[in-house]
């Protein structure tokens, strides 16, 4: 490109012409699971393998899905100069979701934090108590944004809990919606410091030689 | 009754009365032992779940939780229970699974 249209010289990197759209499939599996890799050859800690006492359970038809961060920011004010710096300190990620598919009850026990499902055929019951604040998930979201070839993007989280009040919006002539669910991540101190929280990945053999 | 054939109403007028019993009746220690199997339940709930052919109960408590005499017919019809459809692409495994005889 030439120098007339502003663009700098040198070293130059570009962002690709791919884009993603609509939600990652989102899996969770109790925190005392070790990760499929543990860690992969690269040091990293991701990925689920449901077992016979941890299974792995996704989560169903999930809508308005976001993913966020919690931040402190304080600056660094110096009242003969102004703002010098910024400092931050990252709490915590999170997913925001929705979701439509409230069956089985035992998935939904687990997204609402109600106790332990009973089941008796034909019917499933959970007991609307107290919160279990033990209780920790890997949360694993995979997005495959090329079908033909397998190419995907993926978000692992080590230690997740379902925070705030959930919403079940019952509309006239509308699916049933659990609304305000939350996954929030935080710091696994068994795991390096610089993914103390997960990792982001991306597979794409085509871009990635 | 064609010739060469004998009817079982013949074996027994034939057959002397003290026999009678023992090749009518088996004894007690001839029954067949029921096969059972250990079936593990792959769902994290309390499970209760009547036999379809025993009409035995069965409590599970929770993933992993093993129960060592189920009859092989129950848990044959066990590990076969239909699911119920996926709503969002991924495959369920069955909630229970054979572990050993």
């Amino acid at each position: 490109m030439a120098l007339v249209t502003g663009s700098p010289i040198g070293n130059l990197v570009t962002q690709e012409e791919i884009y993603l759209e609509g939600a990652p499939t989102l899996y969770f599996q109790n925190a005392s699971a070790t990760p499929l890799f543990n860690p992969d050859a690269d040091g990293f800690y991701w990925g689920l393998s449901g077992t016979t006492t941890h299974p792995v359970y996704e989560v169903g038809c999930p809508v308005d899905v976001s993913f966020t961060e919690n931040v402190t920011i304080n600056e660094v004010l110096c009242d003969n100069l102004g703002v010098k710096d910024t400092t931050q300190q990252r709490n915590y990620f999170e997913f925001n979701l929705s979701l439509k598919a409230l069956f089985p009850l035992d998935v939904l026990s687990y997204l609402l934090n109600t106790g332990t499902m009973v089941e008796t055929a034909p019917t499933q019951k959970i007991p609307l108590g107290k919160i279990n604040n033990t209780l920790y998930w890997h949360v694993y979201a995979p997005k495959v944004y090329d079908e033909d070839n397998g190419d995907y993007v993926w978000i692992y989280l080590h230690k997740c809990k379902f925070v705030d009040s959930f919403t079940i919006n019952m509309s006239y002539g509308d699916a049933w919606a659990v609304t305000g669910l939350k996954f929030r991540a935080f710091v696994d101190a068994t795991k390096p410091a610089a993914q103390q929280f997960g990792m982001l990945g991306r597979l794409d053999p085509s871009a990635i030689v | 009754m064609p010739y060469g054939r004998v009817s079982k109403q013949d074996i027994l007028e034939d057959t002397p009365f003290e026999f009678l019993d023992e090749m009518t009746t088996p004894k007690e220690e001839e029954l067949p032992e029921p096969i059972v199997v250990s079936v593990v339940l792959l769902r994290n709930k309390i499970v209760k779940v009547t036999g379809k052919v025993t009409e035995r109960i069965y409590l599970f408590n929770g993933a992993g939780s093993i129960i060592d005499d189920v009859d092989i017919r129950d848990a044959e019809l066990l590990v076969n229970l239909p699911l119920p459809p996926s709503c969002c692409g991924s495959f369920p495994t069955p909630q229970f699974q054979i572990i050993g005889r």
